[in-house]
């Protein structure tokens, strides 16, 4: 892998007022490959933007190391570095017009005034906003302003950009239109994007990789389908995609084949290596793996119980469904001719049976 | 002149009201006074025998109080404007005849005070005060002097000296050296009484009435100032003298004047007569130090005032102090000088 | 129906209404002894001062040259002592800029307890007479004072400095008086000034000179003009400082007004020399409200606009 970012055990601490401290980095380590999407996804305060800043300069290590395209860069000043960022406000300066915004850093690294005329153009034209050069800032919607950021630090080719939380300003349906621009955007300019959100949905599908990090450590680095088909803890599981978390024991275990039983009674055959007899695990079943009826196969898991609620999803139904032995249960299921009206209808009684092969071993739980 | 004594710059001008516990019913009297120009324990004593009640309000110039009282400042009963300022009033019809010059205590005051060229019979304004313009200096860094040409060899040889802020005054100066009359209004003769000071400029730190504690400290050796600065010599008589120049000085005098509107003229016109006597000028004098036209409070006043040559000079001396007369329009000649004199640098 | 009864009549009287106080104001504080000023000087003095009602153009024309008579003369100096004032406050501008700034953005990153602290300790000196307060700089400035004893006492100097009664005393007096102007509206601007802006600014490979010269400088442009203009304007036209602590041997302009209006007595000249000043200030007060303008366009521009 060709690497142009490299963070290794990267460690920050944060004095609090009462005197305490917090630790928003604990041994991050990362590398980031030349034209990566790579998101940081947590939730609020576990560290994504102190680890953005620490990359662009802004946060001074405490331990650890970053490198940028193989140059030490871990005690440079923020203005040294070959990266950029666009800010989560935009950070756009009022006192300039779109066209001098763009042009900023190309100014102060006193690049010539046709080549800077020339690129700002460029640019301008790149982001949709070709002609709106002359105008001042507050002439502009939100969606304008959040691409004249990405133009002002796209400008002057950095090796990295960095987003914190670009979109969480716009609405829906802007939110979805910028991310697939952002998407081509970094296709066409061919550079490593480090991406910040909380917004899981956002992360899954722009990403090359996901870091999903929580109490300052990352808790899996993956691709997304990895990430959702594969989380390594609880964590992940369960802060990635809609999902039901069992708890089971081990009974039997037969090379990588074993038999694990839920503590509400149920019994399942599962795959999985380097299990041992009795053994609490967690398998965790996605809601659209989920099918209605008995099972074909006498291993896998069924479930009886009682439709507790329904929401309409677009396409499909998530159904809340309370199991007889008192647990919820969270299901997908997408209507036909049959099913309809009699499932759409709290109280129905139903009938559920997840496929072994959709089941996922958990052995972990999430770090912290 | 700007201020008799006081070492504050700035006049305090609220009414500071005196006796405030005596029946009121008698009225009251409203004083416009320099700043710390009468002894407190005279208005006292008014009071307590009167039971009138007296404010008083304090101005820092005869200019100041003319520009007030034209801007119709109301309310006042009694002020002290210098002679020549005695003179203005009248002729703008501001003073109140009080006949206070047929008042037969009248006898104990000295003809010769009675100066006013508008009022050559005291029918309007009483004599109050005066006293001479000299010099006071640090006696630490300067055994003796006596003369203005001792002021500025003295300033020559690189200690600091401070004149006051006043055209005329300071003006005056040149004039007294040059043998010209500090009211002339010759253009030669101003321009060249300015040359004086214009020569010395160099060696003049400061224009200044707030001069006393740099003299005291030392860190100036001599200024100009009024003769009220034995209060301060009398304090520090180790570090402080004061003399009056042997080529001559100007001196002032004040009189006591009712206004025209005055709202409580009977009462003004008692406190006229009440100064009148001897031990009430005296007492005035024992705080202020400074000449009383009161001839038998002579004899009442501490003898170590009555007996200073510095606040009752002899008569030889006495004969060459000149006051200064209102100049009309030729002022302009004066302040045309002095404005040149404070830009040169 | 009659006007007030419309719902525009309703506003317009609520308009009015809103108006009324400080048009009132204005009018009282400002207009009226203007306008009073300007008639003045076109008046011939008094002879004890106030105005002979006669129109009378040679207090002009002794500030700018046609006025040649024993008593009205021409003379450049009037127009020496005003460019020297303007190099006086201009000086005083930019000693308290100086002090302001950086004091300003010292102030604004701390704690709310510590910044309010700050804010009454600059204004605590307001509490004080004015007079007191130079009259305590002549204490420290002069040879036997606090600073001479202290730089002699430190072995910096062996001579005390000739500090008392100079252009240098008066500056710092009047820089130190003037200070809370200069500091509220630089804090003002410099509280609101986005630190994102900073960093982007870094970010995009601008150095710690080139951020100041192209975001701080330009952001915080209208509270620098803003405290310039209210220092500058009273520097203008003191007379209270350079006559304490310049010891009347640094003349301005307005010492020469105040010597106008008391002890020469002519107050239509005084009037005259005034409007100097006064020119000067109503085309600061100009550009002060255009720059005024400007930033609250700024202030609306760091709102970003939501979706
Ligand atoms: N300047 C600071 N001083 C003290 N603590 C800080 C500081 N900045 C961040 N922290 C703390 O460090 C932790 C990580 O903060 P960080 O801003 O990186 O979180 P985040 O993941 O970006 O959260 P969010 O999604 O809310 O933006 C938090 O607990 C936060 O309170
Ligand atoms: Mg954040």
């Amino acid at each position: 892998m060709n690497s142009i970012l490299g963070i290794k055990d990267a460690t920050k601490r944060y004095k609090t007022p009462d005197g305490g401290t917090i630790t928003a980095l604990n041994g991050v380590s990362l590398d980031v490959a030349q034209n990566e999407f790579v998101t940081l996804l947590g939730p609020s305060g576990c560290g994504k933007t102190t680890l953005l800043r620490s990359i662009s300069g802004f946060e001074d290590l405490e331990g650890g190391s970053i490198e940028i395209d193989g140059a030490a860069v871990t005690h440079l000043p923020a203005h040294k570095r070959p990266v950029n960022t666009v800010f989560q406000r935009y950070a756009l300066f009022p006192h300039l017009t779109i066209a001098r915004n763009v042009a900023f850093s190309l100014e102060v690294a006193g690049t010539d005034k046709e080549d800077t005329k020339r690129r700002v153009g460029e640019m301008l034209e790149l982001v949709g906003l070709a002609g709106y050069g002359d105008r001042k800032i507050t002439q502009l919607s939100g969606g304008q302003q959040q691409r004249v950021a990405l133009a002002r630090s796209l400008v002057a080719r950095p090796k990295i950009l960095l987003l914190d939380e670009p979109l969480s300003a716009l609405d829906k349906n802007l939110r979805q239109k910028m991310q697939q621009e952002l998407k081509t955007l970094q296709e066409e300019v061919g550079i490593a994007f480090v991406f910040v959100t909380h917004d899981q949905e956002e992360a899954l599908t722009m990403s090359d990789r996901i870091v999903v990090l929580s109490g300052g450590k990352i808790q899996q680095l993956g691709a997304p389908e990895d990430l959702y088909r594969r989380p390594e803890n609880e964590f992940v599981a369960g802060f990635v995609g809609e999902g039901n978390l069992l708890d089971a024991k081990i009974t039997s275990v037969d090379g990588t084949r074993a038999t694990a039983v839920l503590n509400s009674g149920q019994r399942t055959g599962i795959t999985h290596s380097g299990l041992a007899q009795n053994q609490a695990v967690k398998l965790l079943v996605r809601p659209e793996d989920v099918e209605v009826g008995a099972p074909s196969n006498a291993d896998d898991l069924h479930f009886k119980g009682r439709v507790s609620q329904v929401f309409f999803v677009g396409t499909d139904y998530l159904v809340h469904v309370t199991t007889d032995s008192g647990a919820e249960f969270k299901a997908t299921l997408r209507p036909s001719a049959h099913n309809r009206t009699s499932l759409a209808s709290p109280g129905t009684e139903i009938s559920l049976t997840v496929p072994q092969s959709a089941l996922h071993v958990i052995t972990e739980e999430k770090v912290v | 002149m700007d201020i008799r004594k006081s070492t504050k710059h700035c006049a305090t001008s609220a009414f500071a009201i005196f006796a405030a516990s005596a029946a009121s019913a008698e009225g009251e009297l409203n004083l416009y006074n320099w700043g710390d120009y009468i002894n407190p324990a005279v208005l006292t004593a008014f009071t307590e025998e009167t039971g009138i009640d007296v404010n008083l309000d304090t101005y820092g110039s005869n200019e100041e109080m003319l520009a007030r009282i034209q801007a119709g400042a109301s309310g006042y009963d009694i002020v002290f404007p210098s002679v020549h300022m005695h003179d203005v009033m009248h002729t703008l019809g501001l003073l109140a005849p009080t006949n206070i010059g047929q008042h037969p205590d009248f006898a104990n005051i000295d003809p010769q005070f009675v100066r006013a060229e508008t009022d050559p019979d005291a029918e309007y304004c009483l004599p109050y005060a005066w006293g001479n313009v000299g010099v006071v200096y640090n006696r630490t860094i300067v055994e003796n002097m006596d003369s203005w040409a001792d002021l500025f060899d003295l300033a020559a040889s690189g200690e600091r000296i401070i004149l006051l802020d006043d055209s005329r005054e300071t003006i005056g100066i040149g004039h007294i050296m040059n043998g010209t009359s500090v009211n002339s209004t010759d253009e030669a003769e101003v321009v060249a009484a300015a040359d004086i000071i214009r020569a010395n400029l160099a060696n003049v730190s400061a224009f200044s009435y707030d001069s006393i504690p740099l003299v005291i400290s030392g860190d100036v050796a001599a200024a100009h100032w009024y003769v009220g600065a034995n209060i301060f010599v009398q304090q520090n008589p180790d570090v402080l003298a004061y003399y009056i120049p042997s080529e001559g000085a100007t001196m002032y005098q004040e009189d006591m004047c009712v206004l025209a509107d005055a709202p409580n003229m009977e009462n003004a016109v008692q406190f006229l007569e009440f100064y009148l006597r001897p031990e009430i000028a005296a007492l005035n004098v024992e705080q202020q130090m400074n000449g009383t036209p009161n001839i038998p409070a002579q004899a009442l006043i501490p003898s170590e005032i009555a007996n200073n040559q510095t606040i009752y000079p002899d008569d030889d001396v006495l004969g060459q102090l000149q006051i200064f007369v209102d100049l009309g329009q030729d002022l302009r000649l004066y302040n045309r000088e002095w404005t040149s004199i404070r830009t040169s640098q | 129906m009659s006007g007030l009864e419309t719902n525009e009549g309703r506003k317009k009287l609520a308009l009015f209404g809103l108006l009324t106080p400080p048009t009132i104001f204005l009018g009282v504080f400002f207009l009226v002894p203007l306008g009073i000023m300007v008639v003045y000087s076109f008046l011939e003095p008094g002879l004890y001062g106030g105005v002979v009602w006669n129109f009378y153009d040679l207090n002009y024309g002794r500030i700018l040259g046609w006025a040649d008579s024993r008593y009205e003369q021409f003379d450049p100096v009037y127009l020496i002592v005003f460019l020297r004032s303007v190099k006086l406050a201009l000086t005083t501008v930019i000693l308290s800029l100086f002090i302001c700034y950086p004091a300003a953005f010292w102030i604004s990153r701390m704690s709310d307890a510590r910044k309010s602290f700050f804010l009454f300790l600059i204004t605590l000196p307001f509490f004080v007479s004015l007079v007191v307060r130079l009259f305590a700089w002549v204490l420290i400035l002069r040879p036997t004072g606090f600073l001479n004893q202290g730089l002699m006492g430190a072995g910096i100097i062996s001579e005390p400095l000739e500090l008392m009664f100079t252009n240098t005393a008066v500056v710092i007096g009047m820089a130190y008086v003037f200070i809370p102007f200069m500091f509220l509206p630089l804090y003002a601007s410099v509280e609101k000034l986005d630190m994102s802006l900073v960093e982007a600014s870094a970010d995009l490979g601008a150095t710690r000179l080139q951020t100041f010269r192209r975001v701080i400088l330009p952001m915080t442009l209208p509270g620098i003009i803003g405290g310039s203009i209210i220092v500058f304007i009273p520097s203008l036209g003191n007379f209270i400082v350079p006559s304490v602590l310049g010891g009347s041997r640094v003349l301005m302009i307005g010492n020469l007004i105040e010597q106008q209006f008391l002890s020469a007595r002519n107050w239509p000249f005084g009037s005259a020399l005034g409007m100097l000043v006064m020119a000067a200030v109503l085309v600061l007060l100009m550009v002060y409200v255009r720059i005024m303008t400007k930033e609250e366009e700024y202030a609306n521009a760091t709102k970003v606009k939501e979706g």
